[in-house]
């Protein structure tokens, strides 16, 4: 085994060697140099652009354009990928009953109270960071995973009995989730009912008029550049990875008792 | 000279990236543990996925290069002219957005996978999984 382990470690060492010779020669790669793709140009040349109304998504922040408006159709399989791991997960742990009635445990009151101070803060921030993801840095995942923080604050700080004395169960957290994604595909396909009622050209994922279609979401909110979809497209997103990871830490930090059903199914299979 | 600076930063960084990376790979191959494997498989996609940022980095003579996010409202195109030559790559941020959702989504499910390779063989190391489970195996 140690003639092995020496063997990988040596041959791991070559192959860093060799990259880094390769990067170090230049021209294979191109880092920190004035030229970016003209593909990245583009997108920062048409992501706010009232004069080219047929190719800018008025978005302010690029990378959000990007995600939700020029690719959005990738955005959305995504959310379904991060949908179909959370299924993985409950196939894995089939069997298991989430019971409430256990004696709950916590850290010290000391701690419960910075929790409770620091919960409303996290809070507001996230919100801000999805619901201004096309104004400034951030987005509907960023600010979910923001949010998320608090479930697994409150399962380490209060234990997971306090979850489920707020109401949370991973069924109900589930059913939202596929409400929220029902809601990304009916912001997705509004434009092409809009389209079909009118009798004009349409597209899915259509944010703002292009050359043969006039139909666009609302580009600002009083004096406030909406971005069109985008806007919806990060709430419903917030909302989605939030009760996606806080579902897999539940299931994740199941205690004993409620697991214990579960693995005994499975031996019976077996 | 500032430029010259920038590079061989850069390039040291680099390095310190492809030597993260076969560390990662190293942990991967060998460690018997799996969550040994788990979080130096966490490791390199993180290295990944910083190498990829890097390649959308720029140097901008004069000045620092910006974040690919317009400060305000531009009133005039030459603006966006200006911005469009200063501003890093928007391209490689959102593709490494899409692949970090993507990975946790993976780990989600992998670390639940060990939860019940535990469950079932009572270890975690593989070497002991081998040999019936149970047995205790400190490497």
């Amino acid at each position: 085994m140690i003639k092995r382990d020496v063997l990988v470690a040596f041959s791991l060492s070559l192959l860093v060697l060799s990259i880094s010779l390769i990067i170090w020669l230049e021209g294979y790669i191109r880092i920190a140099t004035p030229i970016i793709s003209s593909l990245g140009e583009s997108y920062l040349y048409y992501s706010y652009n009232p004069w080219y109304s047929n190719y800018t998504s008025f978005s302010l922040n690029v990378v959000s354009a990007i995600i939700w408006d020029y690719r959005g159709f990738d955005t959305f399989l995504e959310t379904t990928v991060l949908m179909a791991s959370i299924i993985a997960i409950y196939t894995l742990l089939r069997g298991f009953e989430e019971k409430v009635f256990l004696q709950p445990k916590g850290l010290s009151t000391i701690t419960k109270t910075a929790t409770k101070i620091v919960i409303p803060l996290i809070i507001a921030y996230a919100l801000a960071i999805a619901t201004h993801g096309q104004l400034t840095p951030g987005g509907g995942f960023q600010g979910g995973a923001t949010l998320a923080v608090i479930s697994s604050l409150i399962i380490a700080v209060y234990s997971l009995e306090f979850l489920y004395y707020m109401g949370y169960r991973s069924k109900r957290l589930v059913v939202i989730r596929g409400l929220c994604l029902i809601g990304l595909i009916i912001v997705a396909i509004t434009p092409l009912l809009i389209g079909f009622i009118l009798n004009t050209k349409s597209y899915i994922f259509q944010n703002m008029s292009k050359e043969d279609s006039f139909i666009s979401m609302p580009s600002f909110l009083f004096d406030a550049p909406l971005a069109g979809s985008i806007f919806f497209y990060n709430v419903f997103e917030l909302l989605i990875v939030f009760t996606g990871l806080t579902t897999a830490l539940m299931l994740l930090s199941l205690r004993d008792v409620e697991l214990k059903k579960a693995f005994e199914v499975r031996e019976v299979y077996e | 000279m500032s430029e010259v600076f920038i590079q061989l930063a850069f390039r040291t960084s680099i390095i310190a990236f492809i030597v993260n990376i076969a560390i990662a790979m190293y942990g991967v191959y060998t460690r018997p543990s799996l969550i040994k494997k788990f979080i130096c498989l966490i490791m390199f996609t993180d290295a990944i996925n910083l190498f990829a940022l890097f390649i959308g980095f720029r140097v901008v003579n004069n000045t620092y290069p910006k974040p690919p996010v317009l400060i305000r409202e531009p009133v005039s195109p030459g603006e966006l002219e200006e911005f469009k030559y200063i501003a890093v790559d928007p391209l490689p941020q959102a593709l490494v957005l899409t692949a970090i959702v993507i990975s946790l989504a993976v780990f989600m499910f992998v670390i639940g996978l060990i939860l019940v390779y535990y469950e079932h063989y009572g270890t975690t190391s593989i070497k002991a999984m081998r040999s019936g489970g149970v047995e205790e195996v400190f490497e």
